[in-house]
């Protein structure tokens, strides 16, 4: 199973958000291994944002797509990314 | 045409209502709502893609329904995921490339239809929220993520629909039998 170290992919997320349409509105990125308990294993990618609640596909979907594109082509583990609240 | 009013887009409607605030509620939207429509919109997911694989495997006739439903219960969540995990990337999985090549297509790798990659992509994005949204009260599920998520399985579900050139029929069918071997060719040894 491919694996990229998590500072690495966390790095690599952060470029392609600094990248984005979305890069001023970018405040954090964290990047966690999980699994779902059955042995799946994937990435969560922790995106937090000014203003959440306006985030729509459309308006995300850029940089969701990006970041899919690049971590699918070097790590196994999908990266499944949330736009958690402000608080 | 697209068909509509069938199970999975009706619970695509109540994904997205429970996506929203009740009228008249202050405030954000609470957790347990963003949750249940994150949760909502992934059974959507599947249940399309179990309507679309059984229509395309048997027919679209009526009085299929009974035997379309049968079928419906040979796929599994485990088999979908490992299908659509061979074309969420670039090119397709070399273990399945032969079986998914178009009718026509030369030999070497090939990309994956942008709309079946699509729905690859965010079935995969969906399941791992379904299964944190249920379980895992730790995670960042909220207001944002359930928007985004109705959001982009309508656009998925509205780009395989679009899709009905004669090679994505033929590429959607070969998906729906590699499902139902959930995932996985025979190789002799």
């Amino acid at each position: 199973m491919k694996q990229v170290e998590i500072t690495e992919l966390t790095r690599r997320i952060e470029a392609i958000g600094r990248a984005s349409p979305l890069a001023s509105r970018l405040k954090q990125v964290t990047v966690e291994p999980a699994d779902d308990g059955a042995g799946n294993l994937y990435l969560r990618v922790i995106l937090r944002m000014d203003d959440p609640d306006t985030l729509t596909w459309e308006t995300v979907r850029p940089l969701v797509n990006a970041i899919e594109d690049d971590v699918i082509e070097i790590d196994d583990r999908f990266p499944s990314v949330y736009f958690p609240d402000a608080a | 045409m697209p068909r509509r009013h069938f199970y999975d887009l009706a619970l695509l409607d109540i994904a997205s209502e429970l996506s929203r605030r009740p009228a008249g509620q202050r405030g954000t939207l609470s957790t347990a709502r963003a949750r249940r429509s994150v949760s909502t919109a992934y059974y959507a997911l599947f249940h399309f893609i179990l309507e679309e694989a059984t229509r395309s495997l048997l027919g679209t006739h009526h009085d299929l329904l009974s035997r379309r439903r049968t079928l419906a219960r040979a796929f599994s969540h485990a088999g979908i995921k490992k299908t659509l995990e061979k074309i969420k990337g670039a090119t397709v999985d070399p273990s399945v490339q032969d079986f998914l090549r178009p009718r026509h297509g030369s030999a070497g790798s090939f990309a994956p239809p942008p709309f079946a990659r699509e729905m690859a992509n965010t079935f995969a994005q969906v399941q791992v929220k379904r299964h944190e949204a249920d379980y895992d009260l730790n995670t960042p599920i909220g207001p944002a993520d359930a928007s985004i998520v109705i959001g982009r399985a309508l656009l998925a579900v509205a780009q395989w629909q679009a899709a009905m050139s004669n090679d994505d029929r033929d590429f959607k069918h070969a998906l729906f039998v590699l499902m139902l071997l959930k995932g996985e060719l025979r190789r002799e040894a």
